[in-house]
């Protein structure tokens, strides 16, 4: 016997299908989807999942563990959604998930030699990011013979110390504000524009010798 | 101004956070003057550049049926979510990994399905105006016990509905 208890409203009827999730803003679709509409978090998944996924990977350097990361914030967005604030900007939130995944990761990584070496071995069999260039054999200027300047500015932003790094990455890449940035790093505004501000000058440091 | 002052305000003038435009001809009256600071502005706006054109890497063919997999185990495990939500954020949960299941049989039909085939319609229509017949699929969710979940699919793939039956 049914007891009715309804986690979903029941889908509208056809003629009069709901507007397509696609069409609104993200607070819309959190709404949506806290009302019972159960197709908005898949609309959420298809919004952030490339957005997240090269932040994550610009910050981590790991693709594997970039998606592992990406899926965990989708689940974590997924448990506390309902504790959401909704007057935030959700795109800040769940960036900030992604962030503090990103930032233990490389915490983590950091008291362990082994999954350092791990990864670093996975990357050098990869080719989605040139660690060549951390082989002592190889010197720079060959390499940068071999390799084109995208290669070079990408892995460029790897050299960058990671607090930096993700400064970096949030506002050139992902096109953050500084107030944005702030919230997602948990860091004051002075804070934000001066770790850009050293970020971009040790960017263009490194990449200095490499470039005519 | 020096140097460390141009890089200084050059960042936060080039992001829009100072519009002082004083400042800004002061600005670009050193970067004429200072080849050094010319040369950095240079090497970042043009590393920018080329960063921006790196390609974007896509997520792998296995990421939504990975994540289904990890949100239905969130609710075949009962991870700990505040109590008074704990049935609608477990059926939310069961939902969006029936919803990703969906997509995923919808998008890539070649994937493996992982769900029982029970949930899904025996052939799943290309067209998405089809509403399939609701589908029962038995679950164990920690706040209501072994359930039986009827399964119904609107004209979206996320469009589920959900009764509990006991
Ligand atoms: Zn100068």
């Amino acid at each position: 016997m049914s007891t009715g208890i309804r986690a979903a409203p029941p889908p509208p009827p056809l003629a009069s299908a709901a507007p397509s999730v696609r069409t609104l803003g993200d607070s819309q679709v959190v709404a949506a989807y806290l009302a019972g509409e159960v197709r908005a978090f898949d609309e959420l998944v298809e919004r952030y999942q490339r957005r997240l996924l090269n932040f994550v990977f610009r910050t981590i350097g790991d693709r594997e563990r970039a998606e592992d990361l990406v899926q965990e914030v989708f689940i974590r967005v997924h448990r506390h959604l309902h504790r959401f604030d909704q007057t935030k900007k959700f795109s800040t939130w769940i960036y900030t998930i992604a962030s503090n995944l990103a930032k233990n990761e490389l915490r983590n990584r950091s008291r362990n030699p082994l999954v350092l070496f791990q990864t670093i071995k996975k990357n050098w069999e990869s080719d989605h990011r040139p660690l060549q260039f951390e082989d002592p054999h190889y010197r720079p200027d060959d390499l940068f013979r071999k390799r084109h300047l995208r290669e070079l500015v990408e892995w460029a932003v790897a050299q960058l110390p990671e607090h930096h790094r993700i400064v970096f990455v949030l506002r050139e890449l992902e096109g953050k504000t500084y107030e944005e940035i702030a919230e997602i790093t948990d860091c004051n505004l002075g804070t934000v524009k001066s770790r850009l501000n050293r970020a971009r000058h040790r960017f263009a440091q490194i990449i200095e010798p490499l470039v005519d | 101004m020096n140097c460390s002052e141009f890089l200084k305000r050059y960042s936060e003038v080039h992001d829009g956070w100072l519009r002082d435009a004083r400042l800004v001809r002061r600005l670009e009256a050193h970067r004429r003057n200072c080849r050094g600071c010319a040369r950095w502005v240079e090497l970042w706006e043009r590393g920018v550049a080329a960063l921006r054109e790196s390609p974007r890497i896509e997520p792998s063919p296995g990421f939504r049926a990975g994540l289904r997999q990890r949100l239905q185990s969130e609710v075949a495990i009962g991870d700990p979510i505040a109590p008074t939500h704990a049935g609608l954020a477990a059926a939310f949960l069961l939902a969006a990994a029936l919803g990703l299941f969906l997509i995923e049989g919808l998008t890539h039909p070649e994937a493996e399905p992982v769900m029982a085939a029970r949930a899904q319609p025996a052939a799943f229509p290309d067209s998405l105006d089809v509403v399939p017949e609701p589908v029962p699929v038995d679950v164990t969710i920690p706040a209501f016990g072994r359930s039986t979940l009827e399964f119904h699919s609107s004209q979206a793939p996320l469009g589920t509905l959900l009764v509990f039956s006991r």
